[in-house]
């Protein structure tokens, strides 16, 4: 595969006798070119499996055994190629035959026609790579599974039943919290303290307040 | 143009004319064909442009359901909450979270439109295409299967070199094949150009193909593999009575001129012209004779005498009179070739074998006109004689020696073919070693291979490469449900015979409990295409696929694994045609729901020898012909009643070719007669351009009357051509009427079920071609709709749905195939809320419209359809190089924005893209190659969420596509083990957790 090799135009022949025979049409020119197959590709039914579409269709080319096609009856104009492999991605071009026989070949470029990217020619094309029609299924791992929401929701409550209380038993965090709970007890005070005070004397509610207080 | 459609009402008989003047203003527009940019007013009517919100930039739509695209694509409100209650509070709350994310940053994203957003929301899209249309690798023919045909043979032959005895064969579909002679499959198959055919087909060292013309192929294959050899071309000359010929490394190329034979030879290999010859033969000036290349031999026959001469040496033509072997023919004989040193000489009545000498023909064997004759290559020296005997449906094989013209009894067999018997004839016979073959090719394009003596060991039935028309049917409902329907369908039946009936189905309900509690009763899906399994499924995918073929046969098949299940001869049979296009209306009168009334399917056509219309009446599902009707009558158009009658029958209603009306079946006229008032049909005229629409209001009691309603005639221009005409499907049901806009307001679509694209094709000295465009209603005849496209040609493939239009066309300018998308809106309020109606609505819709960029051509294209129109619709497109694409409308959406602002991003509107990509992961028939795509069948399975898919042509191929995701069912990789194990871990932690938690209590009180 790698040894490039050269090839030969076809014989003109074929072109000087199909015009000796229709005197009246416009002369009729061979697009030619060769596939390269791709990479790891053992199996000898590629090349049958390969068919150039010229204009989608309108024209074909097929494989011989060493790669190489030829699509003919071609008038002069301008054509996509387009290689059709039901494993392997090629990329499609233009070939351009000038109205004197003379062959371009670029890129083809649908939405800037007339941006030009020459190829070689005659053709020769290597596959892009193996076409991707599956999605991957997703591998089962063990990471995917501890963060999956639904663990996640089984394992924080899990962590806050279990941990919390256990913190709880800790003798720094309990002071802590003690304190937490002096400081938020002074911030707010009674309401119902507040009215009965209003109502009644001064020190029968700091009695209370203070019951109150063993109490919790 | 100049009146409303609620004038034409009135004044039923206006004819509606576009002028030329007013196209003119058409073609005066901005071209269609050239679309860099969006929002242009390509080809609007003047006074449609003021009504149209192209290009206003204020138009903001805005559709609920793409909101819910994170984790339900696209199935509108109502499946996204059913998935909530499906999944349970748990899920639901995680999807709420996952909704929450997902329009978090779309609610805010008003004033942050950075690229990178655009970027981010653009890949949000892609992903979500390559997401709805994927298939895991492990899921490769669990949903599909693919069957590859090859046609009807022209050319058989034998390989008798090698040792497998393949069978080479070349087809009148232009496709080479070698087929397994044990089994009858596809060795290897090269399709070749596809409206040409082959000519000739040689066996020698190579197989060498002539096909096409008037530039023909010459190509010669492998034999083993199906490589190309080599290949030269050449022009010719057309002609019906050409003929050609491979003798010695030479091709001959022999064509009859006015009193001459012109000779051309050729080398094989090489294609070098070895000149040719002009051979006198004055008596060709007439016309009547007929020749026959035997070998190296051109021998032709005249209504006097026989004339011939090699082809390598090129003398004069000998000539023996007919009378000499004692014919005296009325007419010109046919010849016929048998073999390579053979032929046979058809006179009415008889036909005579001719061994061909070096002194001339002998005569060596008579036998009747109908039998098919075929000389064994090599030098076995047998020739064998098929004669059909119909009338015992059975094939006469026997073999004659042809050294002494006398029949060998040891080949004689009879082949019964009973109710599959078709004409045939034979295309290849081999003797090896006194053990003998031979291929048949039948009438109904069959291919069978018979042992010789012995029986036909298999049989390929071709037909099915040239499908017209096919419909997926429901399954009836199992013996014990239709027993249940029947209990209370029947009309008359006494209180004691309702009892008795009761009884009956309840002891057979018991029996079949019975039976499956003690495992008697196979699960009917697991056995073969038995009648037992054809029985409806739970989520309607098994279905019935019927099919009808241009070869006069119909098929059933079964939608799950592809097998055949019935087929029927139609042997008079053959299709109406629309252009050059046949066509097969096939109807579905009564589907399988309505036990005890059988289902009934009818397919229309034409009589083969008379060419008037050919009614078939069928039962579906067992596949048995109930009736077939001449009707006496040229079908113009055909059109199925909306409303069944009371044994739930929806007629037809035929238009012939004068215009009269009438019904099939003959009964169900009464029924289209109560229906007539509000009846209206359309028609057309492909060569003339013109469409008319006629009512059925003027029917009488006792008969169906047309009337011509309106008429519309295309301005001629030249070599005008109608190349589509495309109604909606009839079944179709939109479930939302509206698209929901940013602001929360509704844009209201136009959903006119009576409403036609029709695109026509001319040429023009300064565009080479235009393409036109008419959204016409059917019922009244307004344009509601033109567009034009200048510089833009044929192919066209259209598909019509809902309240948009796409179609694909090749941009000459640009040499490119285009998508056009139009959308169709009533506007912020609806006329009509409850049902649509031609006569009333004069709503001129607004059009929102488009062009893509498509890479690759189109074969042909179809819109999924699914039960309730809840589902998205993606579009499943046939490509050339063997591809199925399936392609959401989204990316044809006609709104996707150039410049994207926050609104279009919050109605979940992709920007926009001039090309349009073809993602591989799209491709839903991955690596099957399916060649030559002539349709695509959609229909709805009892799941919302699936549409069944069948794409025919040369190959068939049938999925089912989730547009939406399967979202009304579980998935493929559902992990019910994962879902128990987490269940019953749950249970035995708060068991575990009881016991503790009770201990620990119970410690505490101890303390």
């Amino acid at each position: 595969m790698k040894s490039l090799v050269v090839l030969v135009l076809l014989s003109l022949a074929a072109f000087s006798q199909a015009e000796g025979v229709v005197d009246n049409e416009e002369s009729l020119y061979v697009v030619e070119g060769r596939i390269y197959s791709a990479e790891g590709e053992n199996s000898n039914s590629w090349q049958r499996e390969t068919r150039i579409l010229v204009n989608g269709g309108e024209y074909l080319g097929f494989l011989k055994q060493d790669g190489s096609f030829i699509v003919s009856n071609l008038p002069s104009g301008s054509y996509t190629l387009e290689i059709a492999n039901p494993n392997y991605y090629y990329e499609p071009l233009r070939v351009e035959i000038s109205n004197k026989g003379k062959f371009r070949a670029r890129k083809l470029n649908h939405l800037q026609p007339s941006v030009v990217t020459l190829v070689a020619y005659p053709l020769k094309m290597k596959s892009l790579g193996k076409i991707r029609y599956f999605q991957q299924r997703e591998q089962w791992r063990i990471t995917d599974f501890l963060f999956s929401p639904m663990v996640l929701m089984m394992v924080l409550p899990l962590l806050l039943i279990m941990v919390l209380p256990k913190m709880m038993n800790d003798p720094e965090t309990k002071k802590e919290m003690e304190q937490l709970n002096n400081m938020t007890k002074y911030e707010l005070p009674d309401m119902s303290e507040v009215v009965a005070s209003l109502f009644s004397d001064r020190d029968e509610p700091k009695q209370k307040s203070k019951a109150s207080k063993k109490r919790q | 143009m100049e009146s409303t459609p609620g004038q034409r009402q009135h004044q039923q008989s206006v004819q509606t004319r576009l002028f030329y003047r007013e196209n003119s203003q058409l073609y005066g527009s901005t071209a269609g064909a050239e679309i860099a940019t969006r929002n242009q007013h390509h080809n609007i009517i003047p006074a449609l442009k003021s009504s149209s919100i192209v290009g206003s930039g204020k138009s903001e739509l805005r559709d609920e359901s793409h909101r819910s695209i994170g984790f339900a694509v696209l199935c509108g409100p109502a499946c996204g909450s059913r998935i909530v209650v499906v999944g349970g509070p748990l899920i639901g709350l995680i999807a709420g979270m996952a909704l929450t994310v997902a329009s978090g940053p779309v609610s805010k994203s008003s004033d942050m439109c950075s690229k990178g957003y655009y970027i981010l929301w653009t890949l949000f899209f892609l992903q979500f295409f390559t997401c709805v249309s994927c298939l895991f690798e492990d899921q490769i023919g669990k949903f599909d299967w693919r069957q590859r045909y090859i046609g009807k043979i022209r050319f058989a032959a034998f390989d008798a070199v090698s040792g497998t005895r393949k069978i080479l064969v070349a087809t009148e579909q232009n496709v080479l094949a070698a087929l397994h002679p044990k089994s009858g499959n596809i060795l290897w198959q090269q399709v070749l150009e596809k409206d040409e055919s082959v000519q000739h087909m040689h066996v020698g060292k190579e197989l060498v193909s002539v096909s096409g013309g008037p530039r023909v192929h010459v190509r010669a294959w492998d034999k083993t593999n199906g490589l190309l050899a080599w290949e030269w071309s050449l022009s010719q000359q057309q002609s019906a009575r050409a003929r050609w010929a491979v003798d010695k490394g030479r091709l001959y190329h022999v064509v009859p001129l006015d009193g001459q034979l012109e000779v051309s030879a050729f080398s094989l290999e090489s294609g070098f012209d070895l000149g040719s010859r002009r051979l006198a033969a004055p008596w060709t000036a007439g016309g009547a004779y007929d020749c026959v290349l035997v070998g190296a031999t051109v021998v032709c026959v005249t209504q006097h005498s026989f004339y011939w001469t090699s082809l390598a040496d090129g003398g004069a033509f000998a000539e023996v009179p007919l009378a000499s072997f004692d014919l005296t023919p009325a007419a010109v004989p046919v010849l016929s070739g048998v073999g390579e040193l053979a032929f046979s000489l058809r006179l009415p009545g008889k036909q005579t074998v001719f061994l061909m000498g070096d002194k001339g023909p002998r005569a060596i064997h008579e036998a009747s006109a109908t039998a098919s004759l075929l000389a064994t290559p090599f030098d076995s020296n047998i020739m064998f004689k098929l004669e059909n005997k119909p009338d015992s449906s059975a094939l006469q094989v026997s073999a004659v020696s042809l050294n002494t013209g006398v029949e060998v009894d040891e080949y004689s067999s009879t082949l019964i073919l009973g109710s599959k018997f078709s004409p045939c004839t034979l295309t290849a016979a081999i003797c090896i070693k006194d053990e003998c073959a031979a291929v048949l090719s039948g009438d109904d394009h069959t291919i069978s291979f018979v042992n010789i003596p012995g029986q036909i060991t298999w049989t390929r039935e071709e037909a099915l490469a040239s499908i017209i028309s096919t419909e997926i049917i429901d399954l009836p409902v199992s013996d014990l449900d239709a027993a249940i329907e029947s209990e209370f369908g029947s009309k008359q039946a006494g209180i004691v015979g309702m009892v008795m009936r009761r009884l009956t189905s309840q002891v057979m309900q018991i029996k079949v409990l019975a039976q499956t509690v003690l495992g008697l009763v196979q699960p009917a899906s697991s056995s073969g295409p038995s009648r037992a399994s054809l029985i409806r499924d739970t989520f309607g995918l098994h279905k019935m696929i019927v099919a009808v073929t241009s070869a006069g046969k119909a098929f059933g098949i079964d939608n799950l694994r592809g097998e055949l299940i019935w087929q029927i001869q139609l042997p008079r049979f053959a299709p109406l045609h629309v252009g050059k296009s046949p066509v097969v209306p096939l109807y579905v009168l009564r589907t399988t729901s309505h036990v005890p009334f059988t289902p009934l399917c009818a397919i229309l056509g034409k009589d083969r020898l008379t060419g008037e219309g050919l009614a078939v009446a069928f039962e579906p599902i067992k596949g048995l012909v109930l009736s077939s009707d001449a009707l006496g009558y040229k079908v113009q158009q055909v059109m199925q009643l909306p409303h069944p009658d009371d044994e739930f029958l929806r007629g037809l209603v035929v238009l012939d070719d004068q215009l009269k009306v009438h019904a099939y079946p003959p009964e169900s006229k009464a029924n289209a007669i109560k229906q007539a008032a509000s009846l209206y049909m359309f028609t057309t005229w492909p060569a003339k351009g013109t469409f008319a629409g006629f009512s059925f209001a003027h029917s009488t009691k006792q008969d169906l009357v047309a009337t011509k309603v309106w008429e519309l005639q295309l301005p001629d221009g030249p070599d005008r051509e109608v190349v589509a005409v495309v109604g909606k499907n009839p079944t179709e049901r939109v479930n939302s009427q509206g698209r929901v806009l940013a602001d929360r307001s509704v844009m209201y679509k136009y959903i006119n079920p009576n409403l036609i694209a029709i695109i026509s094709q001319v040429s023009d000295s300064s565009h080479k071609y235009i393409l036109n465009m008419y959204l016409v209603d059917g019922v009244s005849g307004a344009v509601v709709h033109s567009a034009t496209h200048k510089r833009a040609r044929a192919p066209v493939n259209v598909v019509h749905s809902e309240n948009w239009l796409v179609y694909s066309y090749f941009n000459e300018k640009m040499r490119r195939t285009e998508l056009a998308s139009f959308e169709l809106y009533e506007g912020k309020s609806r006329s009509n809320t409850t049902a649509f109606s031609s006569k009333s609505n004069s709503v001129r819709p607004l059009v929102e419209q488009q062009a893509y960029i498509f890479p690759s051509t189109v074969d042909t294209m179809k819109e999924t359809i699914t039960e309730k129109g809840i589902t998205s619709k993606h579009l499943i497109m046939a490509l050339p190089n063997g591809n199925i694409l399936e392609l959401p409308w989204m990316f044809v959406d006609p709104r996707r924005p150039t410049v994207q602002t926050g609104e279009m991003r919050d109605e979940g509107v992709i920007p926009y893209t001039p090309e349009l990509p073809i993602p591989p992961d799209a491709i839903i028939n991955y690596n099957q190659t399916v060649n030559r795509v002539r349709g695509i069948h959609t229909a709805p399975s009892g799941l919302e969420s699936t549409c069944l898919v069948l794409v025919y042509g040369l190959d068939l191929f049938y999925i089912r596509v989730a547009p939406s995701k399967a979202f009304d069912l579980l998935k493929d990789d559902f992990d019910h083990f994962l879902i128990a194990a987490v269940l019953l871990g749950l249970v035995i932690a708060s068991y575990v957790t009881k016991k503790l938690a009770a201990r620990k209590a119970r410690n505490q009180a101890w303390k």
